[in-house]
């Protein structure tokens, strides 16, 4: 008996919070005027705002993949500066009209194997490193 | 239903998984304060509840390129924030699995029921204190629930979307979170009319 008057009141209610109209209403029953204040209360904003710059710390964690990474924002400076330097080099090249000695890359077969060997050491760092790193982030977010 | 807030979110999700990150912004502003009810209703840990609401947005992101349209954008982070925050309690031990059979959440009720309000709200007059601190003392299902429904302005077929619980069960959590409450409140009102 109790529960219907309760189920009652909150399917009168729910109607009326549809229509955004839940004010005190003259007459009411005493579990009515509770559950009107009730539902005004449930309405109100709790305090859990979240900080103004929430969102750009968000996208400050995204790890910039490939070439869409590469090209964002806020890599632009360093591509400028990427470029600049290359440019610089090839304007010094042209401008004193350097040549380049390609005797010098004669070299033994053992220092060429070394060179080889150093620059695919270096290629699987980098692998394992992103491996890694990528897998440590997604073992953060699970 | 109207159909342009769908075509907004398919260009926005569209944007996003193209690297745009200031739709990602877009995207985040506009759902924060979705994710924050959720997670801070869920969550009691205050420290934790800013990292939990990154951390969705980051799952959002990440699984973005699989989101179907089969629903709106805001209910499919609402379901994400949902599970993150459900299983950071558990990993925290705050709940088991088994805490989310109906049977067992109804014996959950006691919490609140025994709860004694302290003196210190009823001196404030602050009925929104109080509301807020009993809200915190229902079970996990209830609070997601009220949230969803009183603040958020969700449909019941979107609150069953978002926490996979039956209809029945979210009509019925809601049904008995109300009543309890408004037990509470008048026991308030009662001792507030008396002094």
């Amino acid at each position: 008996m109790k529960n219907s008057k309760d189920k009652n009141i909150q399917q009168k209610l729910d109607k009326e919070f549809e229509n955004a109209d839940v004010r005190q209403k003259l007459g009411e029953d005493e579990d009515e005027k509770i559950y009107r204040l009730l539902y005004q209360e449930l309405r109100k904003e709790p305090d859990c705002s979240l900080p103004p710059d929430f969102a750009d710390s968000v996208v400050g964690r995204l790890q910039p993949h490939g070439l869409n990474g590469f090209l964002n924002p806020d890599h632009r400076p360093l591509l400028i500066g990427i470029l600049g330097m290359l440019s610089l080099c090839f304007g010094m090249f042209w401008l004193f009209k350097l040549k380049l000695d390609l005797s010098a890359l004669s070299m033994s077969s053992n220092v060429v194997i070394t060179i080889i060997l150093g620059i695919i050491s270096l290629i699987l760092i980098q692998i394992a490193d992103q491996k890694l790193l990528k897998s440590k982030i997604f073992r953060a977010l699970k | 239903m109207s159909h342009a807030p769908m075509t907004e979110d398919r260009k926005l999700v569209n944007q996003v998984i193209r690297g745009n990150q200031q739709a990602f912004r877009k995207l985040i502003r506009q759902n924060e304060r979705l994710v924050a009810h959720m997670v801070y209703r869920i969550v009691d840990s205050a420290e934790d509840r800013e990292e939990i609401c990154q951390d969705v947005f980051m799952k959002v992101y990440q699984k973005l390129p699989d989101f179907n349209f089969q629903s709106k954008l805001s209910t499919w982070i609402a379901t994400i924030a949902y599970r993150h925050s459900l299983n950071h309690l558990k990993k925290k031990k705050k709940i088991f699995t088994s805490d989310l059979d109906e049977d067992l959440v109804y014996r959950q009720e006691s919490d609140l029921i025994d709860y004694k309000t302290p003196e210190l709200l009823f001196s404030q007059q602050d009925t929104k204190s109080l509301v807020h601190r009993l809200i915190e003392k229902l079970p996990v299902q209830y609070k997601t629930v009220l949230t969803l429904f009183h603040l958020d302005e969700m449909s019941y077929p979107e609150i069953v979307e978002i926490t996979g619980m039956p209809e029945g069960s979210v009509k019925n959590y809601l049904f008995r979170a109300r009543k309890l409450l408004k037990e509470k409140l008048k026991n308030y009102i009662v001792r507030e009319e008396q002094s």
